[in-house]
């Protein structure tokens, strides 16, 4: 939980992030929602856009915005001295995006001692879940 | 934009494509960034190259790039794959994609994605594919599943069926 709060911390949070160039790129927040759950923002920029013509945001940018939040969710969560690498990821695309800010939350499954089973959730407002995802990490 | 005809043949040739994608990626805000180029098309084939960025590292330890961008590129090949099969640029969505990351991409190494559909149903298509660093070793750093939706909604907006109208009581927005 320590480490968790770590992450909550605005400074530290910025400078996880800064460590991470694609997650950098992509200027992914780290946020609490109201129950205090960590959650990522991920704010709309118009170099998101996969479809211009309805202006939605590319799904493979979706998928590395999940993926990068994982990532960080598990340097939290689990403790580090390096980064933790993905093994898999597969992403259930639910419905389009629009151009707004998207969120989502990482959930771990199973924290194991060298993999890390989690899943997650992204949303956009009053939009209802965008996407899912499912991924391992390896965590030793 | 691109007129929904069906390109037949023309969807092969190279001059054409470049200049087609060429210029859907000037209009486009967020392929200025990732740079795709085309490497070739085919029927039921694609591949596409990604040039090596530091914009888009994401161990800074090693200088390997982050699998979002690797998965970016390869949702972005099965797009074009999915177009090369059914002949023509029509609006498609991703259902559900699966990467698997077999080993980091090396420094200042581009990473060549090649995908094929190898099956076609009226409403779906079914992709698979690799990433692979474009040096001598060639090595595959990722595996990828994928199915798309075909025809979903794109600008055309056709007259809602009677049927549609039926159950949603008229109001087709």
């Amino acid at each position: 939980m320590t480490q968790f709060n770590f992450l909550l911390d605005e400074n530290n949070a910025g400078e996880l992030v800064k460590s991470i160039p694609y997650a950098n790129y992509l200027g992914i927040k780290i946020e609490t929602n109201l129950n205090g759950q960590m959650m990522f923002r991920m704010p709309f920029d118009k170099k998101l856009i996969g479809n211009p013509m309805i202006k939605a945001i590319h799904g493979g940018i979706l998928a590395g915005f999940m993926e990068s939040s994982a990532t960080l969710a598990v340097i939290g969560i689990i403790s580090h001295d390096h980064l933790p690498k993905c093994v898999n990821m597969t992403v259930e695309y639910l419905r389009s995006t629009r151009p707004i800010d998207t969120f989502c939350q990482v959930q771990i499954n199973n924290p194991g001692r060298r993999i890390v089973h989690l899943t997650v959730r992204c949303w956009q407002e009053g939009r209802g879940d965008v996407a899912l995802a499912h991924s391992r990490f390896l965590a030793s | 934009m691109f007129g929904f005809e069906k390109l037949g043949d023309k969807m092969f040739d190279q001059s054409f494509i470049e200049v087609a994608v060429n210029k859907f990626a000037k209009r486009h805000p967020g392929f200025k960034d990732l740079d795709f180029k085309i490497v070739s098309v085919e029927d039921g084939k694609a591949s596409m190259r990604l040039p090596y960025n530091a914009k888009f590292i994401g161990d800074l330890s090693t200088g390997s790039l982050h699998g979002g961008v690797i998965t970016t590129l390869l949702d972005t090949v099965c797009g074009l794959c999915v177009m090369s099969t059914v002949r023509k640029f029509a609006p498609i969505a991703t259902i559900d994609l699966r990467v698997d990351y077999l080993r980091p991409t090396k420094p200042d190494v581009d990473v060549i994605a090649s995908v094929e559909c190898y099956h076609l149903t009226k409403s779906v298509a079914f992709l698979r594919g690799y990433a692979y660093l474009d040096d001598e070793g060639q090595e595959e750093v990722a595996h990828v599943t994928g199915s798309f939706m075909l025809n979903t909604k794109g600008p055309s907006f056709t007259p809602a069926s009677r049927f549609s109208r039926l159950l949603t009581g008229g109001s087709q927005s």
